[in-house]
């Protein structure tokens, strides 16, 4: 059966909200698996009513509950210790230490170091050592790629006309074998790769999607040489992140 | 929900595929507090919400590889996966919660017709919820407790109707009228 928009997005909407029950619904969740124009249907749909679940106040489930689900998931102590820690601190403790690896709170800081290296840089950055200083005019958006204590190791440049500059302010030291590669994360799909980081500097192109405004935020991960094996996303821990801000 | 928020989740649910479970942890304690006060609205009773998160995120450990499948963004599909759980268990309780959809209604409608929120959940409903919220605001009455219950408690347009005492034809008119214009108001607030 092919559907009209209309139909589509009536049905799309009625399965979404739950008003499609039984057989039609059945009949519905099997043209799904089909048709991926209805899938995104459906998807626009959900991601329109599910704010209704975000509404209420958050509330914190007891230690027990996820003591129940790493048992049943095999997740070892250590990742239940994580977590279970952070259900009881609020702000300080080092359950949150991945948000702030994800530079969350070092937002601030990235964007001090960026205004500071953009002018033209304090004691040991020199404007002619750093690629997006020297013609600062044309930089669009600039990002200070660091690691969870705010130390950057990378900084990026980006150019009106899509030239992304990178260089790296330092090597860190790696495994044998291992590497470094650079990821475009975007609010909506999976992080892209932008490729390896072997040299101390780098330029590239920023693919269609991975402007700023689609994927406001640079990671690295550490991977094993030739990059990660899952083209959707990076296989080793991601060490370093920077989100982009305007020049 | 600010755009690297999304983009953090979805990192995690593609380290949650490959079955990480460190990240695993950190998606829990970073979403966890949220699903839990929905299950709790739909559950009402605490120890069946608890055993609601549990579901919920054991589902979530063995299914985060179909996600990249389902387009949608990362929090809509963890909160997917919280109302068919809920629901689960509503189904296998049904009979013994009569009054917790009338009790939730009311509560629901509260939150969203409150001029005053206070600041946490301000904070809440940043972005996509404050727009919903918003829009929610801008239907008829009947139309967004139509629309509400059809969500939270997994009623089909006879037990809504039969609900709010209407006729099924009325109850599916509403419906569709609301989400209708709930989809023009949203649009219009993603433009800006």
């Amino acid at each position: 059966m092919k559907l009209d928009t209309n139909a589509i997005d009536r049905l799309a909407a009625e399965y979404a909200l739950g008003t499609l029950k039984g057989g039609a619904r059945r009949r519905f969740e099997a043209m799904l698996r089909q048709d991926p124009e209805l899938r995104r249907a459906v998807a626009a749909w959900q991601d329109r009513l599910h704010p209704m679940a975000l509404m209420s106040a958050p509330q914190e489930p007891p230690a027990s509950v996820w003591e129940a689900i790493s048992k049943r998931t095999t997740a070892p102590a250590k990742a239940a210790v994580t977590a279970r820690r952070a259900t009881h601190a609020t702000s300080s403790s080092a359950g949150l230490r991945f948000w702030r690896l994800l530079g969350l709170s070092s937002t601030a800081l990235a964007a001090v170091l960026a205004a500071l290296l953009i002018a033209g840089g304090p004691a040991g950055v020199r404007p002619d050592t750093f690629p997006g200083a020297a013609n600062s005019v044309l930089a669009s958006h600039v990002s200070v790629v660091a690691d969870d204590k705010g130390k950057a190791i990378m900084v990026a440049t980006l150019s009106g006309d899509d030239q992304v500059r990178l260089r790296l302010l330092e090597k860190p030291v790696l495994p044998a074998g291992r590497t470094l590669e650079l990821w475009a994360v975007p609010a909506g799909g999976v992080p892209r790769s932008l490729g390896l980081l072997e040299n101390a500097e780098r330029q590239l192109r920023l693919p269609a999607g991975t402007r700023p405004a689609e994927a406001p935020v640079l990671a690295i991960s550490i991977e094993p040489e030739g990059g990660s094996k899952n083209p959707n996303g990076p296989s080793g821990p991601v060490a370093y992140t920077g989100k982009w801000l305007p020049a | 929900m600010k755009p690297e928020e999304i983009a953090q989740l979805r990192l995690l649910l593609a380290a949650v595929a490959r079955k990480d479970a460190v990240a695993f942890g950190q998606l829990y304690q970073a979403t966890a507090s949220k699903l839990f006060a929905f299950s709790l609205r739909i559950l009402v009773r605490r120890e069946l919400a608890e055993e609601a998160l549990q579901e919920i995120f054991v589902a979530v450990w063995n299914n985060a590889s179909s996600y990249n499948e389902s387009m949608a963004a990362p929090m809509t599909w963890m909160v997917t996966v919280a109302r068919n759980k809920c629901f689960d268990m509503l189904r296998r309780r049904s009979g013994t919660e009569d009054q917790s959809a009338a009790m939730f209604e009311q509560d629901m409608l509260d939150t969203l017709e409150s001029d005053d929120p206070n600041p946490a959940e301000q904070v809440e409903r940043r972005d996509e919820a404050r727009a919903l919220a918003r829009c929610m605001d801008g239907l008829e009455r009947l139309h967004r407790e139509a629309i509400i219950l059809a969500w939270f408690q997994d009623m089909s347009h006879s037990e809504v109707a039969a609900q709010l005492k209407l006729p099924v034809g009325t109850v599916k008119t509403w419906i569709r009228r609301g989400m209708d214009k709930l989809r023009t108001c949203l649009s219009e607030w993603e433009r800006g």
